[in-house]
């Protein structure tokens, strides 16, 4: 039995501990698993504070917590404390509900949610697809070209938010 | 693609658009990360090759990839819904 967050399959990780997300692009919820859900939550929640925040409160508030907000130079690419890093996912990894991860900075979330996508025995966009991808990428028509296509080809004005299965999406990244 | 590994690639890179929406606040502050640079930096976190080929480094095409796919992606789920509602059409 696999227990944890970290180096999970997708599909394992979202039928034992899936949330139905509002942050997809449509109206409607995915399942995704739930660690990647409370990530983005958490890190929406730090959006936008610094339009709200008088100046000096948010320096002071920089120098007490680190930056409290989504600007913070880097984010993403700078890694975050590594040993902060490794106690939380090991907490994580032990019993999921034991860290409040409102009570991270932005820059060490997105650590957080990269270190998640990394672990990820079968990456997100698949070791599969990788080769398809990389060949859509160099026939950059492929990508570009094909969605007006689509779009102006299509005879039924039917807008339905529908959700795509896995062998669709292989279509539509294929056609 | 396996539909968690769909939807949850539908999230993250909803999310990260709205991350890059934060690179230019003003002029002297904002993240500096657009969607070019978080393309970069998340790109060989979840697009790369199994086993890695020394001679034959791709990372420069999945990270053009990832950053296609990142800019497009309105698009791309419009067209995916679109398709699907076609196919169903003729399905039935």
């Amino acid at each position: 039995m696999l227990s944890g967050v970290f180096a999970i399959p997708l599909d394992v990780l979202v039928e034992r501990n899936g949330a139905d997300s509002m942050h997809g692009a449509g109206p409607g919820s995915l399942r995704i698993p739930s660690f990647v859900d409370d990530v983005i939550s958490a890190m929406k929640q730090m959006g936008g504070s610094f339009l709200v925040l008088p100046a000096l409160i948010e320096d002071m508030l920089m120098h007490l917590h680190g930056s409290t907000d989504m600007s913070i130079e880097g984010i993403f690419r700078k890694n975050g404390n590594i040993r902060r890093l490794k106690d939380v996912s090991e907490a994580l990894d032990r019993d999921s509900s034991s860290i409040n991860l409102s009570d991270e900075n932005p820059v060490q979330l997105a650590a957080l949610l990269k270190k998640f996508l990394r672990d990820l025995p079968d990456p997100l966009m698949t070791f599969k697809l990788f080769h398809l991808f990389i060949a859509a990428q160099r026939e950059s028509q492929v990508l570009s070209v094909a969605p007006s296509q689509l779009l102006n080809s299509s005879s039924d004005s039917q807008e339905s938010r529908t959700r795509l299965n896995g062998k669709r999406f292989y279509t539509c990244v294929a056609v | 693609m396996p539909k968690p590994h769909r939807d949850t690639m539908e999230v993250l890179f909803v999310f990260l658009k709205w991350v890059a929406s934060f690179s230019h606040v003003d002029e002297e502050t904002g993240s500096k990360m657009d969607l070019q640079n978080l393309a970069t930096v998340i790109s060989p976190n979840i697009l790369y090759a199994k086993g890695k080929d020394p001679a034959r480094d791709e990372s420069f095409s999945a990270a053009r990839a990832v950053h296609e796919l990142l800019e497009l992606q309105d698009d791309f789920w419009e067209v995916c819904c679109r398709l699907v509602a076609r196919l169903d059409f003729y399905r039935y």
